[in-house]
């Protein structure tokens, strides 16, 4: 046969091959060939239907290959059993690597019995080099002393040319098959992780990197103690250390992206294989989805795919009987598995997983500390997700704490000390320009020390994190040559910034306040650093009962800033954190001159869309609607909201918390649907950004469940109360504030509905938690609902003390929510009448308060008018008042459903 | 990096000069036989010798970051023509050693009556290896994919982007070689 009647014969095939065999006579006819080529045709569709070839060698001739195996193999190991190695005896072989191989050996030179591993290096690599490596790295290696790390006990080079190194024998089971054979829960395989996280971060701590860490590398002892094998071996191992084209020691399987590409190793290959472990004893599955085993397709993978969600991987493939057996593994059921690993476990693995080192933790100490947050049911960082938020709360600080960089640091203390605006006079202008120029370059300077020390020729190649740099630069800042005083100032604020950046509140406090010393004593006239100075200590004051204590700090400030400077930034965030302080403290009326002003001035500065301006526009918004002002908040927010969904970069959690803010807002009967869809917007952007489990997406569901409320769609409100209910009792302690929240808004739900044992019982439960807190207009609240429970059931004289006690609580406090007092007070009324006493002043002043603070179909204005009209028909039944009673009927039905409980409550106040 | 390594290395680089191809197969058939050798046992599955692992164990080898797509192709195209001939050379090893009488093994033989199994896929192998040879001089990527496939054990997947063509294209491939190759075979089997 000739290449020509080929090609034709095999078109032919490749056309006919898939046709059912009946068919082939007939196509062939057709196509008219050449004989030669029609025979080669058929006799081809006939082999093919044979099929007896496989595709597979292995398949093919297994036998060949095992004898092949066999005779190549094992004659150069046989024989070794007994040879010395330096002072051991190799006794049997324990595995094979990569590396070569791994023997049991005993040391033999008498001076004592010792067991060790060791590890026959293959031929291949240049045993001078390795032995120069090995003496080079020895003095670090032997300083790696750790429980949990096996020790390097040896190293040299046999007679035969071979490099050999001694390590501890660890006698043991990989971590996977440990965890699995003792079918640990999640809990105690976190447990064990932290431990391996600790021995890493012990050799990072020592300037060793592993780089080829693997559940082969890590086992368990028979008593349950975790080994780490084999650290800093790849890199003896591995020539010329750095150089990117040095022949790679590691597993496909298990390498970062950048050491697939060849690039510098770093811890951060590290925290990327701790990620991939955790993924594995968390799921038992493997994070990417690789066709088949070859070295390629695994770095493809490794580079390009994105890691399945630790979660989602548990159920896979649809491989349910897999799953379950997994699961069983961790003594849970497939769903219950993946519900666990949902959020915080996901975004922690994932975390540790990304492509690009400078994504993933900073450290192991980082992730190791992120895992221990999850299992102490506190927040984690990983959770803070892509965008450079994270949700601070009412007394928090107010802006928005960027991910610190190196960078950042540089420029924030450039910047500051770049701030020329205190310069008053024109003609000092140039020379404290000068001044001011000299005092950068030393600012610019130190840091530049900071960043030589974190250089990675001089770690070692070790990445440092911004946490490090910073502590650092703290320590350096006494001992450095710094002359001048505005710039050891100037570093101490930058510093202390940093770490209010980072949330470390307390080490920020430190810093201020030295700040703050230094200038009260070698600068007492820099008044605008002093500002500064004052407005970053009370900010990281967090606790509350430092709340006092920061009002101080801010009232100085506002005394001393210049006039000059009043629109300035520092003028805005001063005004923003004064609002805050004062709404710490009760004082909304005063809060909201202060943060208006302060928005107003971010706005102008920074634009409508910046993460300073929105957030204390919320701020201020939550400020107005406690003051039941919503057109204000209104007029605030709906420009916000517009900008942020036109602005396509804008960070979504924000425009959420504006949506959210807005709905509060829309308090009306016919804006009630309005609300509820931006709360349930809202609620979709949470979960998409922080996932299912998260407390945001708690808060957003019992916001909407405000707004259902207010549609009276009880049930649906009570539904989303309840879920976000067994969400807080999954995370929080049992008397968490939010947990008493929780209680007191089913409670209302529960009373809306007319159940009022029910509603007694969950405002029971509600003051247990709220008595023990520190806002009494909180435990008002509660008191209110429940007397009006006990009344409903016929409890008058529990009744009448609750709500006397609640209106004292009321009274007490410097600014009461106008419509929480009114409740109170009509809810006293009611008492009265039930008791048979018709004193109506506490429900005119109640009505005089919604008048002036809800809106017309208000469920609780028209109440209030309700009940004043009862009242005074009551008191005398004269027409007007019969008219007044019938006009409050009226509005009353207008707005509930006609099987709403309160007009069942209405029936017994009308005339018969 | 070893030596031999270095050297695939730079003749991979040297693959179209003259005789670039030649001195390229030589050093990576020598590869082949000393990774055999060294590194069977890691790669073992049920005392079978992987021959995907050896060829993933020289692809690692390497120097990759000096490695062109062409580079690529030439290497996986010449290590999965060494492993064909490391194994063919093995079986034809083994059945000269059989024809030739080695003591136990004949009496084995005579004892049980018929051939080993491993002879029967020796003869095999050889057929195939002479089934290819013909295939050869008619279609050389068939011959190509078919080393790949079946010698090297890389997937379709990867034998498409190593030979810049389509998988459905590779899939056509295997299956008109595989076709040829058993009537190859049937035809010199019976």
């Amino acid at each position: 046969m000739d290449a020509e009647t080929w090609a034709r014969a095999r078109a032919v095939f490749d056309e006919l091959a898939d046709l059912d065999p009946g068919q082939w006579a007939a196509r062939l006819d057709a196509l008219d060939l050449d004989a030669a080529v029609r025979a080669e045709v058929l006799a081809l569709l006939a082999a093919d239907r044979e099929a007896l070839l496989q595709t597979d060698l292995q398949a093919h001739a297994p036998q060949v290959l095992a004898t092949l195996a066999d005779e190549t193999g094992d004659a150069l190991h046989r024989g070794l059993a007994g040879q010395r190695v330096g002072p051991f005896a190799l006794q049997r072989e324990l595995g094979r690597g990569g590396m070569g191989t791994v023997w049991l050996a005993e040391r033999v030179d008498g001076e004592f019995r010792q067991q060790v591993a060791v590890k026959l290096i293959r031929p291949g690599w240049d045993a001078g080099d390795m032995l120069a490596r090995f003496r080079a790295e020895r003095q670090i290696l032997a300083g790696l002393t750790h429980p949990n790390i096996a020790r390097l006990i040896d190293g040299g080079v046999t007679v035969d040319g071979r490099p050999w190194l001694a390590l501890e024998y660890v006698d043991g089971v990989d971590l996977r098959a440990h965890c699995d054979q003792r079918r640990l829960d999640l809990g105690a395989r976190l447990r064990l992780f932290l431990t391996v996280c600790d021995a890493v971060s012990h050799a990072h701590a020592h300037l060793v990197v592993h780089r080829d860490l693997k559940p082969s590398n890590l086992l368990v002892t028979g008593d349950g103690a975790v080994k780490l094998l084999d650290f800093g071996i790849a890199k003896l191992i591995d020539a010329e250390p750095g150089h990117a084209s040095a022949t790679r020691v590691f597993t496909p399987e298990y390498a970062a992206p950048e050491q697939v590409r060849g690039e510098a190793v770093t811890t951060a290959v590290d925290v990327y294989a701790l990620g991939l472990l955790l993924y594995e004893l968390l799921t038992g599955r493997r994070p990417y989805r690789v066709p088949d085993s070859t070295p390629a397709a695994y770095e493809r993978a490794i580079l390009d795919q994105e890691p399945t969600r630790p979660s989602v991987a548990v159920t896979r493939d649809g491989d349910a009987a897999g799953a379950s057996a997994l699961a069983a593994r961790r003594e849970l059921t497939p769903q219950r598995l993946r519900r666990e690993l949902r959020g915080d476990l996901d975004a922690i693995v994932l975390k540790a997983l990304r492509k690009d080192p400078r994504d993933r933790y900073a450290g192991v100490g980082e992730l190791a500390a992120d895992v221990e947050r999850h299992l102490a049911r506190q927040p984690v960082l990983a959770r803070r997700g892509g965008w450079r938020y994270r949700a601070t709360r009412l007394l928090r600080r107010h802006a928005v704490a960027a991910t610190l960089s190196a960078l950042a640091v540089l420029s924030l203390a450039g910047g500051l000390a770049a701030t020329a605006w205190q310069a008053r006079e024109a003609a000092a202008q140039r020379d404290l320009a000068r001044g001011e120029s000299a005092k950068a370059q030393q600012t610019v300077q130190f840091l530049l020390d900071i960043f030589r020390s974190a250089d990675p020729a001089a770690t070692q190649g070790r990445k440092v994190t911004a946490e490090e740099l910073l502590a650092r630069g703290v320590a350096r800042v006494d001992s450095a040559r710094i002359d001048d005083p505005s710039v050891r100032f100037d570093l101490l604020m930058a510093m202390g910034e940093a770490y209010l950046g980072i949330g470390e509140s307390r080490e920020a406090f430190a810093l201020f306040d030295r700040a703050l010393a230094v200038q009260a004593e070698l600068l007492p006239d820099a008044v605008t650093r002093r500002v500064r100075g004052l407005v970053l200590r009370a900010r990281s004051r967090g606790g509350k009962d430092e709340v006092d204590a920061a009002a101080q700090d801010l009232d100085e400030a506002s005394r001393l800033l210049p006039a000059e400077a009043a629109d300035s930034e520092l003028g805005a965030d001063l005004l923003v954190s004064r609002g805050i302080s004062r709404m710490a403290r009760g004082d909304i009326t005063g809060a909201i001159e202060d943060m208006s002003l302060g928005v107003e001035r971010f706005r102008r500065t920074r634009g409508i869309t910046d993460d300073q301006t929105t957030s204390a526009a919320i701020t201020l918004s939550w400020a107005y609607d406690d003051q039941d002002r919503h057109a204000e908040a209104r007029a605030l927010l709906e420009p916000i909201v517009a900008a942020l969904r036109a602005a396509p970069d804008a960070n979504p959690v924000r425009l959420a918390d504006a949506l959210d803010a807005l709905a509060n807002t829309h308090t009306t009967s016919a804006e009630a649907k309005q609300a509820s869809a931006m709360r349930r917007e809202a609620l979709e952007i949470t979960r998409r950004v922080y996932g299912d489990d998260h407390g945001y997406v708690e808060i957003r569901l019992n916001n909407l469940a405000f707004s259902l409320m207010r549609e009276h769609d009880y049930a649906s409100a009570r539904g989303a109360l309840g879920q976000a209910l067994r969400m807080r009792q999954k995370t929080d302690a049992p008397g968490s504030r939010r947990i008493g929240s929780l209680f007191n808004n089913l409670a209302s739900g529960a009373y809306a509905a007319g159940d009022w044992a029910e509603a007694e019982r969950l405002w029971g439960q509600a003051l247990e938690i709220r008595r023990k807190g520190k806002d009494p207009t909180d435990v008002a609240f509660s008191l209110t609902g429940s007397a009006g429970a006990a009344r409903e059931l016929g409890r008058l004289a529990e009744a009448r003390a609750r709500i006397d006690e609640a209106i004292g609580l009321l009274r007490a406090h410097p600014s009461p929510k106008p419509t929480h007092l009114a409740r109170s007070l009509v809810e006293a009324t009611e008492v009265g009448l039930a008791e048979g006493r018709v004193d109506c002043t506490a429900v005119d002043e109640a009505v005089a308060l919604v008048r002036a603070n809800a809106v017309a179909d208000d469920p609780q204005r028209l109440y209030a008018e309700l009940v004043g009209a009862a009242c005074a028909w009551r008191a005398g039944a004269s027409e007007a008042n019969r008219q007044r009673l019938a006009a409050a009927e009226a509005a009353m039905r207008a707005e509930f459903p006609p099987d709403a409980a309160r007009l069942r409550q209405m029936a017994r106040y009308l005339p018969r | 990096m070893d030596e031999a390594t270095t050297a695939i290395t730079r003749a991979l680089a040297q693959a179209n000069e003259p005789h670039g191809r030649e001195r390229l197969f030589a050093l990576v058939y020598d590869d082949m036989l000393r990774i055999a050798r060294a590194e069977l046992g890691r790669h073992r599955r049920g005392n079978t010798l992987d021959t995907r692992a050896l060829v993933n164990e020289a692809f690692l080898k390497l120097d990759r970051a000096g490695l062109d797509y062409e580079n690529r192709v030439h290497f996986y195209a010449t290590v999965a023509r060494a492993m064909r001939q490391v194994v063919v050379d093995y079986a034809r090893a083994r059945l000269a050693e059989r024809r030739g009488g080695g003591a136990e093994r004949v009496d084995l033989d005579a004892f049980e009556g018929q051939a080993l199994p491993i002879d029967a896929q020796a003869e095999q192998l050889l057929a195939v290896d002479a089934a290819l040879l013909k295939l050869a001089a008619l279609d050389e990527r068939l011959v190509k994919v078919v080393e790949m496939r079946f010698f090297a054990g890389l997937e379709v997947k990867d034998i498409a982007e190593l030979l810049g063509v389509s998988e459905p294209t590779i899939k056509r491939d295997t299956r008109a070689a595989k076709a040829f190759l058993q009537r190859e075979l049937g035809a010199s089997g019976s």
